[in-house]
């Protein structure tokens, strides 16, 4: 501001201002160009820093405004020629009144107006004298109509600080309806900054490991609107908070008298204690409404500690003693230095930061903590969700963190019990719990992990094991719905198998449903499962992602696969979804598949699954061809370990095939071809797995002569996998399926 | 929010008036617009074809013509679809859902009116015969012998008519937020001698309400100094006197003088004491005075806007702390632009708004580039 006490201003022209931002206003508003604005003056006080530009403004008012807005209002905008502070924008006319976005000055006249929210240096990017007369013009406007601050806008603040400290308090220092009250704290000082960053230690603490004690004094039912500037001693604080209601000393003197036990445990220390006061207003929109947020400001008392404060403002435990001390003088010797508060962010926190609603946490068990598991983990902790128990094996090495949430200074450690401390350290809580175990040999963590898996809501599998996957899917002792997530091989892209919430539809018979759908979209999917370089990498390693994969492709697929957690915990019906993206500018396109039901049919030593797509499509294949019979390859996989046979596709007739009313004869032409592309586009997974034929209308699905021949034959063959022939026979409306032991020769 | 906007059109009317609820009543067209370069008065149609098709509309709720004048009803037949016309009935014409017009533009006979009154005479009449798409401002009896000629009753035709000293049906502060009083066109016409037809000009109070506040619209037309004086004693009489408290306050015929009194005066024209009564007294704090016109001569004037009137409508402007504003100088008088008045829970006010480059820019034709 300039000091223009004993300097004399000086009426200038526009182009002898030397600001350019104050030369093109000035020149602006001569010109006339602009309607509802009027050149006054330019005025320069020699040697000053500063240039003025004075103007009258046409307000848009009606007949009822509610502040006090002229239709033509004087306006003086004073320049910082250098451009590095915002240009003051004063309001000349006198009575101009007390309003929302006003900035606070030493002096009450001329007022001077905030028109912009943001920076300076932001704003100075875009401004133009039309612009900026615009804004001054909305200003005036909405300030007539009482409409400046937007009601979505956060309520104005009492008080603004101006001292440059920042104190961290735990959010549980207040609550609803407390009452003043006194507690001792343990500060820790951060000065990383020129500001200076100050953290309190999560509530009450010893007095013995104290550094600090804090008051904390509530403030009911204060209404936003007019920012005051903020009281530098404990006088002007008690006059501020008497206007506000409240008798600050009245207070102290009550909480410095009652808690002789905090103060006189330790006698040596309480001298050595600072002493911070922390107001707390309750905060409303209006007079009438119900106070929707608080004000925390902090006032640190320097030089000044418990025993002094009690002697400037009276306050002593022996009334006797009163009289021996000095006279209490008003408080304005106690010198109070602000903070801005701020709280550790909490679950409730994290969820409103998200723009989530803070609802009942599932219970999550994350089996698999690697590149992929680690990030959606963290993600979804940073959002407040979750109550997270992770099991891994490993230990976190040099190489993991190319593409690893955890931190350098893990290296060594457990990844589980890493990533369950630094889920805790983002959601201030000890809710995540780290198993370091394998689940398929947990060893000592047995019971660990049945635990676990017994009380979780969820599992969530991101482990790149298919054998950890299918375990989960057919022996875990669980009732939790599971959730399976990988990246495929090159790591471009993620998919998410999601069982029902009653399981109808297991993890293993999604996986079957997500390979069909890979040969059956061989164009889009033909190499989704094919490592970069050539060659199938076989069973589990599939979803091993140590190969050369970068980390922006982690994090952005984390990102999709944390939302995809989420939203499928949203619903209850089973989900396969496949995330694939385009290499360069990594486009991520869903692709998602419909579940079909699974059909499950036990032969004693061997249970088949297959899934209405299956049947649907041989009564198709049926159809098309009767009055003859048809048939063709059953396309499946097996699990040797459970004895489990999956029948995932089939097969039309060869070309070659031979087909009448009363045989089928499957030809070859093409199917070798056909089970190796297959083969190659499901990594393995999916291949040969029996035939299948229909029999003509009116017939059922028994075995003829020829069909147990042919059983037989096909159990001969699968033999040397150890396999039992299959055949599927349909007719109409109608399907078996036969199961044929190999003839021992 | 509503709306109302007067367009800059020289010594004619028209008014929008747009309710937050979506509907629009345009009062009186006159698209004075001639085809010569540096002709600032708006572009009439276009400025309403682009209102409506904001609103992805083709018609006006409310058309109302205040009297059958060539400067309230220019070219509003070769802009509206008229029912009554096949030759006027072309793909592109604006509809009138409701057409309000004074019982003179019934019932006047042709050799009293112009060409383009006649064609819209017709319409009123077709759409009283139809009995439907009308509002006819008058007392129901003056209607009675033109109706028995068409063979209608009056009973039957009796809620299409629109009596002084009654609010217009349809209209309600609680639900479309306005309602209309009725100040004229009152019963004081002798059957043998047609008077002049600006007394028998549509006048309303628009009392418009938002959120518990009353802000009102008074809307003139041309009535002359004893109209009004007539207008102010029956509503005294009838104790109404809030039927003519003004926020904003329509100068009637482009500033004349006779609006005030028969005598133009020297420097200033005083008005009669009830026009001064309506105008000083009637007024709020802070209230809009707005004179659709051409620009105020400096000297004195045989046509309106007279400068004497002017000064007197300055004078209360000045006692009421109001503004006053004319519609060929608004902002400027280099380049006028149509007024808008918000009308929001704080009354009425003009809009400022300062403009950048862009925004205008991109409202603009450019010159031809070569």
């Amino acid at each position: 501001m300039p000091n223009g006490e004993h300097s004399v201003e000086r009426s200038i022209k526009p182009e002898e201002l030397e600001g350019q931002k104050a030369r093109a206003l000035a020149i602006l508003l001569k010109s006339g160009r602009l309607p509802f604005v009027v050149f006054v003056d330019c005025l320069a006080i020699p040697g000053s820093r500063y240039e003025t530009v004075v103007l009258r403004i046409h307000v848009e008012v009606g007949q009822r405004p509610v502040n006090d807005i002229r239709r033509v209002e004087p306006i003086a905008v004073v320049f910082d020629k250098q451009d590095e502070t915002t240009p003051d924008v004063l309001a000349l006319r006198e009575g101009f009144p007390e309003v929302p976005h006003l900035n606070i000055r030493a002096q009450e006249y001329p007022r001077s107006l905030c028109l912009f929210d943001e920076p300076y240096t932001e704003v100075r990017l875009r401004w133009t004298p039309t612009q900026f007369l615009a804004r001054l013009a909305t200003w005036l406007r909405d300030t007539a109509e009482g409409t400046l601050h937007r009601e979505d806008q956060p309520l104005e603040p009492l008080l603004m600080p101006d001292d440059p400290y920042t104190l961290i308090i735990h959010p549980n220092v207040f609550s609803k309806g407390q009452t003043a009250y006194l507690t001792s704290v343990s500060l820790q000082v951060i000065q990383d900054d020129p500001r200076w960053h100050i953290d309190l230690v999560t509530g009450e603490v010893r007095p013995s490991a104290a550094t600090h004690l804090l008051m904390v004094v509530p403030v009911p039912d204060q209404t936003h609107g007019v920012i005051s500037r903020i009281p530098k001693d404990l006088h002007e604080l008690d006059s501020f908070l008497a206007n506000a209601g409240l008798s600050l000393v009245a207070a102290l003197r009550q909480l410095l008298v009652q808690p002789r036990k905090l103060l006189d445990t330790e006698k040596s220390r309480p001298k050595e204690l600072g002493v911070i006061l922390l107001v707390v207003f309750e905060k409303k929109r209006s007079d009438n409404d119900e106070p929707e947020t608080l004000e925390f400001r902090a006032f640190f008392c320097e030089d000044a500690n418990i025993y002094r404060i009690r002697e400037e403002i009276g306050a002593t435990s022996k009334p006797e003693k009163a009289s021996l001390s000095r006279r209490p003088t008003d408080g304005s010797t106690i010198k109070l230095r602000s903070a801005n508060c701020t709280f550790l962010c909490m679950r409730d926190c994290l969820n409103g930061l998200s723009g989530m609603q803070g609802n009942a946490q599932p219970k999550l068990m994350c089996i698999g903590v690697g590149a992929l598991g680690s990030q959606v983990v963290t993600n979804l902790a940073r959002m407040g969700f979750g109550e997270w128990t992770l099991v891994d094996s490993d230990v976190l090495l040099p190489h993991n963190i190319a593409r690893h949430a955890l931190h350098p200074g893990d290296i060594g450690k457990w990844k589980a019990t890493s990533v369950a401390k630094l889920v805790n350290g983002i959601l201030n809580e000890s809710s995540a719990r780290g198993i370091p175990a394998n689940v398929l040999k947990p060893d000592a963590h047995s019971d660990d992990i049945a635990g676990a898996l017994s009380v979780s809501d969820t599992i969530v599998d991101m482990s790149t094991s298919v054998a950890a996957s299918r375990w989960l899917a057919a022996d875990a002792v669980s009732p939790a719905r599971r959730i399976s997530m990988f990246l495929n091989p090159s790591g471009t892209d993620l998919i998410l198998l999601a069982e029902d919430k009653d399981r109808k539809v297991r993890l293993d018979c999604l996986e079957m449903q997500y390979y069909r759908y890979l040969i059956s979209n061989p164009d889009r999917y033909g190499s989704h499962l094919v490592v970069k370089g050539g060659g199938i990498r076989y069973g589990n390693s599939c979803r091993d992602v140590s190969s050369r994969i970068p980390q922006d492709a982690i994090a952005a697929l984390s990102g999709i696969g944390s939302r995809a957690i989420r939203l499928a915990l949203d619903g209850d019906t089973a989900k396969i979804v496949v995330w694939k993206s385009d290499e360069q500018w990594f486009d991520v396109t869903p692709d998602e598949i419909s579940v079909r039901d699974v059909v499950r049919l036990d032969f004693g030593e061997w249970t088949v699954f297959t899934d209405q797509h299956v049947l649907a499509r041989a009564m198709e294949l049926r159809a098309a061809k009767l009055p003859n019979e048809t048939g063709g390859v059953l396309v499946g996989s097996f699990d040797a370990q459970r004895r489990l046979l999956y029948i995932v596709d089939i097969l039309p007739a060869p070309p070659d095939s031979k087909e009448s009313r009363c045989s089928f004869e499957r030809g070859t032409v093409g199917l070798p071809e056909k089970r190796q592309e297959i083969n190659r586009i499901s990594a393995g997974w999916l291949d040969y797995i029996g035939e299948w034929h229909s029999h003509p209308r009116g017939h059922g699905c028994g075995r003829s002569p020829d069909d147990c021949r042919q059983c037989v034959w096909i159990a001969d063959y699968m033999q040397v996998e150890g396999l039992p022939g299959l055949m599927l026979i349909v007719s109409d409306n109608e399907y078996r399926f036969h199961l044929q032991q190999a003839v021992q020769k | 929010m509503h709306t109302i906007t007067f367009y800059p059109l020289g010594n004619a009317d028209t008014c929008l008036v747009e309710l937050e609820g979506g509907k629009k009543l345009l009062f009186d067209y006159a698209n004075m617009r001639g085809g010569k370069d540096g002709d600032l008065r708006s572009d009439l149609p276009k400025e309403l074809r682009s209102k409506l098709k904001k609103a992805d509309r083709d018609s006006f709720d409310v058309v109302a013509f205040t009297h059958g004048d060539d400067d309230h009803i220019h070219g509003s037949t070769e802009f509206f679809y008229l029912k009554h016309s096949k030759n006027h009935q072309g793909k592109d014409r604006i509809g009138i859902d409701e057409l309000w017009v004074p019982a003179a533009m019934v019932v006047d006979t042709d050799e009293d009116i112009i060409e383009e009154a006649k064609l819209l005479r017709n319409e009123a009449r077709y759409r009283l015969k139809e009995g439907k798409g009308i509002r006819v401002f008058s007392r129901p009896g003056k209607l009675e012998d033109w109706l028995k000629t068409q063979g209608l009753k009056l009973e039957d035709r009796k809620h299409l008519i629109s009596d002084a000293g009654t609010i217009v049906p349809g209209y309600s502060k609680k639900t479309e937020g306005v309602e209309f009083f009725v100040h004229s066109p009152f019963a004081v016409r002798n059957n043998d001698v047609l008077e002049d037809k600006n007394t028998c000009s549509i006048i309303l109070q628009a009392s418009f309400y938002v959120e518990n506040t009353d802000t009102d619209f008074f809307l003139c037309g041309d009535a002359p100094y004893d109209a009004l004086q007539k207008i102010v004693e029956t509503t005294k009489a009838h104790k109404n006197e809030s039927r003519l408290h003004w926020d904003v306050f329509d100068i009637p015929h482009h500033c004349s003088y006779t609006a005030l009194s028969s005598e133009k005066g020297k420097t200033k024209t005083e008005p009669v004491e009830e026009v001064r009564w309506l105008l000083e007294d009637q007024a709020a704090k802070g209230g809009i005075l707005v004179s659709c016109s051409d620009t105020i001569p400096d000297k004195d004037t045989d046509q309106p806007p007279h400068k004497q009137a002017y000064a007197y409508y300055d004078d209360v402007r000045t006692k009421i702390d109001g503004e006053l504003h004319v519609t060929m100088q608004y902002p400027k008088k280099d380049k006028p632009e149509p007024l808008v008045i918000k009308i929001k829970k704080t009354g009425a006010a003009v809009e400022k708004a300062i403009l950048g480059a862009a925004p205008l820019i991109s409202q603009s034709t450019p010159p031809r580039a070569g």
